[in-house]
């Protein structure tokens, strides 16, 4: 048995939390260190910090939130956005990260992957996937937060990253993010069931029966959420609790 | 105000260990120089990656001597995740290395698969409830929380009554807490368990 994780994933733009939805669509929604700090205290079990223009304009400016952080919030962080190279990525560990997300800068040079597992070790290595369903019917990686194609499919690049020494792939839908239409069950559950790494489903969560289906149906090893706690439409403690109605394992407070 | 010495260990997160103490109102000594050990009353080995690398760095670095003779005069020492593992006889991980024995036992890779044939999903990254064995040390009782993991190698200590505190993956019994007279070690990481993790550090801090 193992616990499933409920995370908060935060979209930042210099220095605000913002919501996109699919991507785009972009709104305030405050400070994110008071929002990091009250997720921590209402027992989520680790944040996810992406600053979502990095990948544009290649860097990122997440390292005076993360320095915040880590002064009162004590559970794992994930930080990504930007992250071009072995340099970037221990930056950021220096600066108080534990985990660091790659997409693009992946995509573009696969030998990223093998770079980074062995100068920061692979439990350290989150790679974001955003996926959507093309018209030939297959799941199609895509960059720069969801705006450009790649033509590669989701299920051979998550065999591949993991054969590269990624530890964990962070699987977001582009068609479901903000839409508070659920999770996207097939790719989760696709993807969970090809790799023996952990993956975060990503994407959709609106109520509270989002939880129970993606961890029953579609195996998903921890849960991100970000819009439907954002806009305090859920909490933390309820969702744990109604896991664990609902004999999912959860860490409890 | 009380202090600790955290060994600057220059692999993965040390500052949230810094900032968990702080936050305790604890005034961190990271330390470079070995000969510094020997000033310091309370030690902390941060340890991430693999265990050859670490007991590479404190051998080159001059501190594993220095280190052995902390022991000897048992003043409190923290080893955390792979500074708890070093703590054993050997580990297997990439080539057999010893460790410092001061806790007999083993560091094994852990399994693909439990004892039902199910597939483990490695490194055991989550939040794992901790058992406690009778008799442990009521400072370090945290029966019933949980803590953070974050590891693909597991410890296997020999003498019963120096585990303290164990959890269950899948169905795999992990090593969570050792301890031999002022030398304790974790598996999981204080510095990243939320509010039950702080107060671990602090009962640390008052051995």
């Amino acid at each position: 048995m193992k616990n499933i994780r409920v995370i908060s994933r935060m979209d930042i733009k210099g220095p605000n939390l913002i919501k996109t939805i699919r991507f785009e669509g972009l709104r305030k929604v405050g400070d994110p260190n008071d929002f990091a700090l009250k997720y921590y205290n209402d027992g989520v079990d680790e944040i996810i910090f992406i600053d979502i223009v990095a990948s544009l304009y290649q860097r990122n400016n997440l390292d005076a939130i993360l320095k915040k952080a880590t002064k009162n919030i004590f559970v794992p962080i994930t930080v990504g956005g930007g992250v071009r190279n072995v340099d970037d990525a221990q930056r950021l560990l220096r600066a108080g990260a534990d985990k660091i997300a790659v997409n693009t800068a992946a995509i573009q040079n696969p030998d990223l992957i093998k770079d980074l597992s062995t100068n920061i070790g692979s439990q350290s290595v989150v790679i974001s996937i955003e996926a959507k369903k093309n018209i030939n019917g297959f799941w199609e990686a895509y960059i720069n937060n969801g705006r450009d194609k790649t033509g590669l499919n989701v299920l051979d690049w998550s065999k591949k990253i993991q054969k590269l020494g990624a530890g964990e792939i962070l699987l977001t839908s582009v068609d479901r993010e903000g839409t508070r239409k659920g999770f996207d069950l097939d790719l989760v559950k696709l993807v969970s069931e090809e790799v023996n790494i952990p993956v975060i489903a990503c994407g959709g969560m609106y109520s509270l029966s989002c939880f129970e289906n993606i961890v029953k149906k579609a195996n998903a090893d921890a849960v991100a959420m970000s819009d439907c706690i954002h806009f305090n439409r859920l909490n933390i403690p309820d969702i744990k609790q109604f896991a664990i109605s609902k004999e999912i394992s959860v860490r409890k407070l | 105000m009380k202090e600790v010495s955290i060994i600057n260990y220059p692999y993965g997160n040390v500052l949230s260990l810094i900032r968990a103490f702080e936050y305790l109102k604890i005034k961190v000594n990271l330390i470079d120089n070995p000969r510094d050990v020997k000033k310091s009353n309370r030690l902390v080995f941060p340890g991430v990656g693999t265990f050859k690398n670490a007991i590479d760095f404190l051998k080159n670095n001059n501190f594993y001597e220095e280190i052995e003779n902390f022991f000897y005069l048992n003043k409190p020492f923290l080893g955390i995740c792979l500074g708890m593992q070093v703590l054993l006889d050997d580990s297997e991980e990439l080539e057999k290395t010893n460790g410092f024995g001061i806790i007999r036992g083993k560091v094994v890779k852990l399994p693909n698969k439990n004892t039902a044939n199910k597939i483990i999903k490695t490194p055991h990254m989550n939040w794992n409830l901790i058992l406690y064995n009778k008799n442990t040390n009521p400072i370090f009782n945290l029966g019933g929380r949980y803590m953070y993991f974050l590891h693909s190698y597991h410890a296997i200590p020999i003498e019963k009554n120096e585990l303290l505190a164990y959890s269950i993956y899948e169905d795999i019994k992990i090593c969570a807490i050792i301890k031999k007279r002022n030398v304790v070690g974790c598996q999981f990481h204080p510095e990243k368990s939320g509010k039950d993790g702080i107060k671990f550090l602090e009962s640390f801090m008052t051995l």
